[in-house]
């Protein structure tokens, strides 16, 4: 018996009214990748992601998330979104945001288990927010309300990891040590990440999907100058590095 | 204010104003809180001057005119709620337009009740003194039911406000949650109606969570602020306006007003103290 893929795309596509952002898209995720998806901006990676959690309804082709609907498998997805979906002075410390991950894990009334706390703590142990727990989301900087959002993810337990550019407003040592967390958690769920970072992505992660309102596969190590440039459609530096993990 | 105290301890109408003023108010700041931090104030006005409507109609059958406010309250939450998330309408444009038709339904009921004789006034500005004990027996259980409606979906209704698309990607019907949370709203309304009337019940359920939302960081604590605040600012609305006999309901009102400028002024003072000390420090 053969496992069930983590994600199934078939024949994809999807637009915006009337204008197209992606074209018979066709992808395969398996349980335990670490999947990279690259691609210039306005090529479709969010709408992408949000078809994968059944925010967007595909207008044709069909996807499968974990062997069910993507609605069904929502809950043992963890998302990391862009842009936070929230506004900065709403009353609420981190460990409070941290801890709305466990809903749709833990029971649906009433209040936390020491369960969910000792997994939120683990989750801002991980990301090094940990000592900020009790301070308002108000008074974070981009790069603790980020990291905020990656705890609050993986609080979920999810099988399948989704990162929208986690690392946007992270620089650079930061950037490096949540990728090689990200490598940790991969031993035990499937991550799919979504950078505009190339050179960046292919350090970590196994295959990269590159899109342009179409998407093409790769291996990380078949990845050269040519066919950044067929995506991008100019010439884009690549900066060669090692292995060293 | 001795005078009112003495008049309290001998009077059966202030004491039951002032229980209403109490229990009103919890309920006023659990779900006022909500109204500041998912800014839906304009909402609850619109739904709050829809409430004229039910009025109207519970005079025109000889209905209750307490049923007639709650049905109308909770029909034009709902109706409000659904109409923005399912036909993707504009909410200013609803809260127009539910705003006055719905003052306008109870005007024209009002107009042809046959014997006209309802005093519109205690609707539109409120009359606690005029408040029963089956008036105060009926916000005791509405304060119930908020209470344990909050308490057992406390998680879902906080993560519907902070972050909608997370929340429905943890599995919370976020729109039944949206829509509960505005009922509730309904029921807080109609609660405050008999106690500031209609017109005015918009500024107690905000200024008290606003100005203790100046201080407080959690859901938790703004709401059980917001609560104790509203008390305060009732019972001295309430022991202001007895003696010169001004109205209770405009009297509250005001006292609101000025605890939430003294909120904003106070917490400009300590950012700016704090600062400053900052400032020292290095």
């Amino acid at each position: 018996m053969t496992a069930v893929p983590a994600i199934e795309i078939d024949a994809v596509s999807f637009s915006y009214g009337d204008n197209p952002v992606i074209e018979n898209v066709s992808l395969a995720v398996d349980r335990g990748e670490f999947f990279g998806i690259i691609g210039p901006n306005a090529s479709g990676k969010s709408t992408l992601l949000r078809l994968m959690l059944g925010l967007l309804q595909p207008d044709r082709g069909s996807i499968s998330v974990l062997g069910t609907d993507p609605d069904a498998a929502r809950t043992r997805i963890g998302y990391v979104p862009q842009h936070p979906g929230y506004r900065r002075e709403f009353p609420v410390c981190v460990r409070d945001v941290v801890l709305m991950g466990r809903i749709g894990v833990t029971a649906a009334l009433g209040r936390y288990s020491r369960r969910d706390h000792d997994c939120a703590t683990d989750a801002m142990r991980a990301v090094q927010v940990d000592d900020i727990a009790d301070r308002p989301v108000a008074g974070l900087s981009g790069g603790q309300a980020q990291r905020m959002l990656i705890a609050r993810a993986l609080a979920c337990e999810p099988e399948i990891l989704i990162l929208d550019e986690p690392t946007s407003n992270i620089d650079l040592r930061a950037e490096e040590s949540i990728f090689a967390l990200l490598k940790q958690y991969n031993a035990h769920m499937t991550i799919i990440v979504v950078s505009h970072d190339v050179a960046f992505i292919s350090a970590y992660v196994g295959r990269v999907g590159c899109l342009n309102h179409t998407l093409i596969c790769h291996s990380t190590g078949e990845l050269s100058g040519k066919t950044i440039e067929e995506l991008y459609g100019t010439d884009i530096r690549m900066i060669q590095h090692t292995h060293t993990h | 204010m001795t005078g009112f105290l003495h008049a309290l301890v001998h009077y059966r109408f202030l004491q039951l104003a002032l229980g209403a003023c109490l229990l009103a108010s919890i309920g006023c700041g659990i779900m006022g809180t909500f109204v500041v931090v998912r800014r839906v104030g304009a909402m609850t006005g619109g739904i709050a001057h829809t409430v004229l409507a039910g009025l109207g109609i519970a005079y025109f059958l000889g209905g209750s005119p307490i049923l007639g406010a709650t049905l109308a309250a909770l029909v034009s939450a709902v109706l409000i709620g659904l109409i923005k998330l399912r036909w993707q309408q504009d909410e200013e444009v609803l809260i127009a337009a539910f705003w006055s038709v719905g003052m306008a339904t109870g005007v024209l009921f009002i107009s042809m009740t046959p014997g006209y004789n309802v005093n519109l006034m205690n609707y539109l500005f409120g009359n606690v003194l005029l408040v029963s004990g089956a008036d105060v027996m009926r916000m005791l259980i509405l304060d119930v039911l908020i209470i344990i409606t909050v308490a057992l979906f406390y998680r879902q209704f906080l993560a519907t406000a902070f972050d909608e698309e997370f929340a429905l990607l943890r599995g919370v019907n976020v729109e039944l949650f949206y829509i509960l949370m505005l009922a509730m709203i309904a029921l807080t309304v109609v609660l405050l109606i008999q106690i500031v009337g209609l017109i005015l019940v918009i500024a107690l359920l905000v200024l008290p969570a606003a100005s203790v939302g100046q201080f407080a960081g959690s859901l938790p604590r703004i709401m059980a602020g917001a609560a104790v605040l509203s008390m305060i600012v009732t019972f001295l609305g309430l022991a202001l306006s007895y003696a010169p006999d001004l109205p209770a309901g405009a009297t509250i009102i005001i006292v609101a007003g000025i605890t939430y400028v003294g909120a904003i002024v106070l917490q400009r003072l300590l950012v700016r103290r704090r600062k400053r000390r900052l400032a020292g420090a290095e």
